[in-house]
């Protein structure tokens, strides 16, 4: 069954549609929809490594805080604060 | 009412492919039916090969960090476009299968050299409901990042086409 998941509105504005299973993969840490990445998969995931997440800017790392709401244990900026990687 | 099938539907899934033009002059002579059927058959080209097959030998090829290795393979048909016409090919796809020590979940793992595929994943089934999800996830992210260092690994979290395999 999908659910809509209001909150989930990814870069495109699009209105993004999730099953629990997907919804599962994206409140796990490190883990974006595919879409960010630019693979039209709408069931797609993909987790990223921490070292890769370090390049980038704090603003792109909260986006995507923004674009995927996980516990805070589990959100980006508070993941990538625990490596002193985010000033 | 009859769906319209016309070549404009067809183009954008050949792109890239030496045969087009061929397979466009097959699609305008042809009958609704077939037509339909090309369609279907163009929207496999670019797709992920389907795996038929799992191959992984009986002993581990090494245990490490609490997690059983068994390097083998899949067997996986694609669709590719020949001069006659689509071609079911069957390939070979290197795999590893991971398993927890402790029989809690197993993965199963395509990797080139930057990024990986989670091709399979499970809980054992007798364990589900017991926030396992999470500790498979830990484990895959461990593997993947610290000790392949990939900078990413996807997946899909479409259900399982057969929960028995």
């Amino acid at each position: 069954m999908r659910e809509r998941a209001l909150q989930d509105q990814l870069q495109t504005g699009e209105e993004v549609i999730l099953t629990r299973l997907h919804q599962l993969w994206l409140s796990q840490p490190y883990a974006v929809h595919s879409r960010v990445l630019g693979i039209d998969d709408e069931d797609g995931f993909a987790l990223l490594s921490p070292k890769h997440l370090a390049g980038l800017p704090i603003d792109e790392i909260a986006n995507l805080d923004k674009y995927h709401p996980k516990k805070e244990e589990n959100s980006f900026v508070y993941l990538m604060e625990q490596k002193g990687a985010v000033a | 009412m009859e769906k319209f099938l016309s070549a404009t539907m067809l183009m954008p899934l050949l792109i890239n492919q030496e045969f087009a033009e061929q397979l466009i002059d097959r699609f305008l002579k042809a009958s609704d039916h077939q037509k339909q059927k090309i369609i279907e058959d163009a929207s496999e080209l670019n797709q992920k090969p389907i795996v038929q097959e799992f191959h992984f030998p009986t002993k581990a090829t090494k245990t490490k960090n609490k997690l059983r290795h068994f390097e083998g393979y899949a067997t996986a048909t694609e669709t590719v476009l020949g001069k006659a016409g689509f071609i079911k090919k069957e390939v070979e796809m290197e795999m590893s299968l991971i398993e927890d020590i402790e029989g809690r979940f197993e993965f199963i793992l395509q990797c080139d050299e930057d990024s990986g595929y989670i091709v399979a994943c499970k809980v054992t089934p007798e364990l589900r409901g017991k926030g396992l999800f999470s500790t498979m996830v830990g484990a895959i992210t461990r593997y993947c990042f610290n000790e392949l260092g990939l900078s990413s690994v996807s997946g899909s979290a479409r259900p399982p086409r057969d929960e028995s395999q």
